[in-house]
């Protein structure tokens, strides 16, 4: 099976973005719904840190609310400017995907190019 | 569910006691600046003693509640991941990262872990092989690393405030009226021992910060309390050999005189004090600056 692991952490922050635009969800949740979707080597190590530089640009809000576990937990929402980027990666994504489509059209799975 | 509401309402508790003390500590200390007669004078003194003692004892008792509250929230952890969370609380703690972050990001980590282990993953399925290297990156998302500079301008900040401290109090007691009850003076060598002190902070913070790495996590504990005991003990013998060789090097040498037995004039005014307050406030702004320039994009 190929390491798709790298590319799929490139493309991690919209995906974050994505994630959170559907409901508003706390750190540990967004990772289980990221291995869902397939993001397999993507830890809460990874998360977390991408997470932080989110909010930081203003693209993630929180919101503090109790937790069963103790201490309060951190919900994250998207802001307004954080709904205009994942506008822009769903472009730039669609964008990356057909120039790749085409780019890999008619190549097999043994690396043969196939007319 | 009840520990979040009952952590708000201890903080808040301690914010009404802690302003409650130090206006009484005021009123206690302008009280005893202003005494017409020395038995009042002594009186007053005597108030701000036990108001001392009282934020000693609130001080004590937050750091004591704090502690509980962590001890209370790791017990429930596996060896495996006590020692993952020390790791990384204490680069998190030893950063340049505002004490609100820190505690931000100690509270979320706390939490993440408590989910992680809840599902019986282990600390490498959820933070890699290195537990230093998920706190480099949390510290570079929030902070980066400033570096020294950034722990020098702390010091220096430490340093200002201290010294407002003590123009406050010149201030109050001297300043005020003739015949004050206190009499102030900071020997020149004091003075030049607490800023040399002051610069060798970022060396303590790295040789603490060095001490949580996992080739040495035994360190952990022995070499904070080592350098508590050793740092300020080497200091103070260092103090008092200067002192002596100089006294008798250069019995009559009048710089020596001057670093000895000369007191470094601190001017009870509220022109020093506003010095003091740009100086602590320009160190903020250099500070943030630096974290700018170092924050991960």
């Amino acid at each position: 099976m190929p390491d798709t692991s790298q590319i799929l952490k490139g493309l991690l922050e919209g995906c974050i973005l994505s994630t959170v635009a559907s409901e508003e969800t706390y750190g540990y949740e967004i990772c289980r719904q990221l291995a869902a979707q397939g993001f397999k080597g993507v830890s809460e190590g990874t998360v977390y840190p991408i997470l932080i530089r989110l909010q930081r640009k203003g693209l993630l809000e929180t919101t503090k609310r109790d937790s069963p576990l103790g201490p309060q937990r951190k919900y994250y929402h998207l802001t307004g400017k954080g709904a205009d980027a994942l506008r822009d990666f769903v472009t730039e994504w669609k964008t990356v995907r057909d120039v790749v489509e085409r780019s890999v059209e008619g190549v097999s799975s043994n690396g043969n190019r196939t007319f | 569910m009840g520990t979040g509401r009952s952590d708000r309402s201890t903080t808040r508790l301690a914010i009404v006691a802690l302003i409650g003390v130090v206006v009484y500590m005021g009123f206690s200390m302008y009280a005893a600046g202003t005494a017409r007669r020395v038995e009042f004078a002594a009186l007053y003194r005597a108030h701000i003693l036990i108001t001392v003692i009282l934020l000693a004892v609130c001080a004590g008792a937050a750091a004591y509640l704090a502690g509980m509250r962590q001890a209370r929230r790791l017990s429930t952890f596996s060896d495996e991941y006590k020692k993952a969370f020390e790791q990384i609380a204490v680069r998190i703690s030893t950063s340049g990262m505002s004490s609100q972050e820190k505690k931000e990001a100690s509270a979320d980590i706390l939490d993440i872990l408590s989910l992680a282990q809840n599902d019986g993953r282990s600390v490498k399925e959820m933070l890699g092989d290195d537990p230093d290297a998920f706190a480099e990156k949390v510290v570079a998302a929030y902070a980066g690393d400033p570096g020294p500079a950034f722990t020098l301008l702390t010091s220096f900040q430490f340093l200002a405030a201290g010294l407002a401290v003590v123009h406050c109090a010149i201030y109050l007691f001297a300043g005020r009226s003739e015949g004050s009850i206190f009499s102030v003076g900071i020997g020149n060598l004091t003075i030049l021992f607490i800023m040399l002190a002051s610069l060798v902070q970022p060396v303590l913070v790295r040789t603490v910060r060095h001490s949580a790495t996992r080739t040495n996590a035994g360190n952990l504990l022995v070499t904070p309390l080592v350098l508590m005991v050793a740092f300020p003990a080497v200091v103070g013998a260092v103090y008092i050999g200067v002192s002596r060789l100089l006294r008798t090097w250069f019995p009559s040498a009048a710089w020596a005189r001057m670093v000895l037995d000369g007191e470094t004039n601190l001017i009870s005014s509220p022109l020093a004090l506003i010095f003091l307050a740009l100086a602590l406030v320009g160190a903020h702004v250099l500070k943030r600056r630096l974290r700018r320039i170092t924050t991960v994009a």
